[in-house]
């Protein structure tokens, strides 16, 4: 038998052997140099980071109209200081801050380690409308209940129930609600203190809210950008209410619900008061077939707004922006950024240190005298009690 | 019940040996790898930010030859993770994907005989592979600098129709028989994926569940994906000193990318690993008394 010649065969071959090794360096080569990104390693100079922050912007902040923002205009203001006067990283903040400013927006922050740029005019410049020692010393006291971030209990004098809820990052539980408005059903009306809430968790508002609807209700619209134009957006997707079913609800048309606000109400704070708002007025029926509509209100000053959805993203250097990103309008499509007026008739300011002296909050008192007037629920006496 | 029963039987009836005793069994060869290197991400629904780190993969692979000897079933799946910083070292991201290829491939080979079986001596070390796959992608991109927001991750659902190829060179000395060397790169063509909108929230696309612009046709316009593998195979019994150990070692390296371009967000991943693996052979239940006749462990590919 002939013995193969392995030497030969080897070196028959070796340009196939060069083929294969060659291969895959040429499709690496060829995918790195189409596909590969890594010029998107962003500049992370003073100058990169205000571009990546002028630019996320840009692409993505949803109320440069409606606000009437030039951002082109606050891009040449600021961009030459780069060139000689922007030297460290707390000037570069600065600039920030200054540009965050320009927008009038709360959602609008810039995270580093050693700052946080805001814009909080939407409530510093406005009564504080709010107490918090006069209402747990004079109305709630010590003994109140308490569960989900919501401190309750009934005013014993016209058995009007109180609810305090503060931050919308508490967790509503399902559950939790079905005590809260149970152990509170026998009461005149409700009043919702939300002052000084200044947001969270938007699905809290919603199940909150919930529990006041009886039927589908319309509250609002949003919408979210489609692309990196100012004009850019979605077509408005319409939000809806749905009854909590088989939980407790709140009879708002024979026990009429008050929701006490201030510009501290921000954000979720804000949409939670738009939910409210479109319920106002839709009817219930009751087991005699008998319709009645719902008496919901808001007291004490305009809310702070707020009513885009925010999104973040990171700067090169690693600080973090927030920005709104996603527009929600009312059931008839007004725009609730800058805030929700109160209820006709129940605009009530009020000055924190007076009222604490006085041991009077005339907020919560303008709500009493709103529910004892309208209220269908069997009214009760202190003497009854 | 009843109709997962019927389910079950029927798919045991198509799974089940189908070959005689006396047959001969399709060779199956499967290889279980781990890969390590670095990856890169970068998702701008997240941040406009390149994310690098390390990467580490497992795959497993199956390559099942059908009885004509002309066509090789090939199976690849892989889960891996990947932790990444920016440039700066400022944040952090995270990226894991878990993927699985189906494959037919055409083999072109005379090491065969393919009315026998036989290894016959060959007049070419070469086989080259070719053929259309199916395959389904997995998997999330989460900046970790975002846990709170409204926008913290982007998922990946991608189904996907591609081409997957491969070369084979076997050593033909008799001092490294059984080694060889390989080259594999396969690519989606055309398939469907979830992407979100670009601007859309979690909370429109999960909680509202809003009639967004999500679901996607996807080719090469809009996605380009590539995996290209260069490995070595040797039995260890090649090395002296190791006569007696049969198993098969795997070394090499692979290089994958993917890219995504649908509503005006761009997603960019790219790994460089090493791979080190097992090869060995797999007998299905039930032929494990079927005449395999002596060949190496590699004649599925």
């Amino acid at each position: 038998m002939k013995p193969i010649d392995m030497k030969h065969r080897l070196e028959s071959h070796h340009w196939g052997l060069y083929l294969i090794l060659l291969l895959p360096l040429s499709f690496g080569l060829l995918a790195t140099s189409c596909l590969d990104d890594d010029e998107a390693e962003k500049d992370d100079s003073l100058r990169g980071n205000f571009e990546a922050f002028w630019q996320t912007l840009d692409e993505h902040y949803c109320y440069f109209d409606e606000k009437g923002v030039d951002w082109d205009g606050v891009y040449d203001k600021y961009a030459p200081l780069f060139k000689d006067s922007i030297l460290t990283q707390f000037q570069l903040f600065q600039v920030l801050d200054e540009m965050v400013d320009t927008l009038r927006d709360g959602h609008i922050n810039v995270y580093t380690p050693f700052n946080i740029a805001r814009y909080w005019s939407w409530w510093e410049d406005y009564p504080d409308n709010y107490e918090d020692n006069l209402v747990y010393e004079y109305y709630l006291g010590t003994n109140y209940w308490y569960t989900s971030g919501m401190q309750y209990g009934k005013f014993t004098r016209d058995s009007i129930a109180y609810v305090r809820y503060s931050s919308f990052s508490s967790s509503i539980g399902e559950s939790n609600l079905d005590y809260v408005l149970a152990l509170l059903h026998n009461a005149s009306g409700l009043i919702l203190d939300i002052r000084d809430n200044g947001g969270g968790t938007l699905t809290n508002a919603v199940t909150l809210a919930e529990r006041f609807a009886t039927e589908k209700t319309l509250y609002g619209y949003i919408r979210h950008k489609t692309g990196k134009g100012h004009h850019d957006f979605s077509d408005p997707e319409p939000l809806y209410l749905e009854p909590a079913s088989d939980r407790v609800f709140w009879d708002a048309s024979t026990r009429p619900v008050v929701i006490l606000t201030n510009r501290h109400c921000f954000s979720s704070a804000n949409n939670f008061v738009q939910l409210m708002r479109a319920l106002d007025g839709t009817m219930t029926t009751d087991s005699l077939g008998i319709q009645r509509p719902k008496l919901i209100k808001m007291c004490g000053d305009r809310t702070g707004g707020g009513s885009g959805l925010p999104f973040e993203s990171v700067l090169p250097n690693g600080w973090r922006v927030r920005f709104s990103a996603c527009p929600m309008t009312d059931q008839n499509g007004a725009s609730t950024e800058s805030g929700i007026d109160p209820s006709p008739g129940l605009k009530v300011d009020m000055d924190s240190i007076s009222a604490f002296e006085n041991h009077r909050d005339d907020i919560i008192e303008a709500a009493r005298a709103f529910i004892l007037k309208n209220t269908l629920a069997p009214r009760k006496t202190e003497e009854s009690e | 019940m009843k109709r997962f029963l019927i389910l079950a039987l029927l798919l045991l009836i198509v799974t089940a040996p189908s070959e005689a005793q006396n047959e001969l069994a399709r060779p199956v060869t499967n290889i279980l790898s781990l890969r390590i290197g670095q990856g890169k991400m970068r998702d701008s629904y997240l941040a406009p930010l390149l994310y690098t780190g390390a990467n580490f993969s497992i795959e497993g692979q199956r390559w099942r030859m059908h009885r004509d000897l002309n066509w090789v079933n090939w199976q690849q799946a892989d889960i891996m993770f990947s932790s990444g910083e920016d440039h700066g070292n400022n944040s952090g991201a995270w990226t894991g994907r878990l993927r699985y290829r189906y494959g037919i491939l055409w083999r072109w080979s005379d090491s065969l005989d393919p009315t026998t079986l036989e290894v016959r001596t060959e007049s070419s070390p070469w086989s080259f592979y070719l053929g259309p796959y199916a395959g389904i992608d997995l998997g999330f991109d989460y900046n970790l600098k975002m846990a709170s927001s409204n926008n913290p991750a982007t998922a990946r659902v991608v189904g996907n129709l591609g081409a997957v190829g491969a070369v084979r060179y076997k050593f033909q000395n008799p001092s490294v028989r059984g080694m060889r060397v390989m080259f594999q790169a396969y690519a989606p063509l055309i398939g469907a994926g979830f992407r979100p909108e670009y601007g859309a929230s979690y909370y429109e696309t999960f909680y509202l569940s809003t009639s967004g612009n999500y679901a996607h046709f996807t080719s090469l316009h809009n996605q380009q994906d590539l995996d290209v593998q260069l490995t070595l195979d040797f039995p260890l019994a090649i090395i002296p000193g190791l006569r007696s150990f049969d198993s098969v070692l795997r070394l090499g390296g692979s290089y994958h990318i993917e890219t995504m371009d649908i509503n005006n967000i761009t997603s960019r991943y790219s790994s460089v690993e090493f791979v080190i693996g097992w090869v060995y052979q797999y007998l299905p239940f039930g032929r494990r008394k079927v005449n395999l006749l002596k060949r190496s462990p590699y004649e599925a590919y």
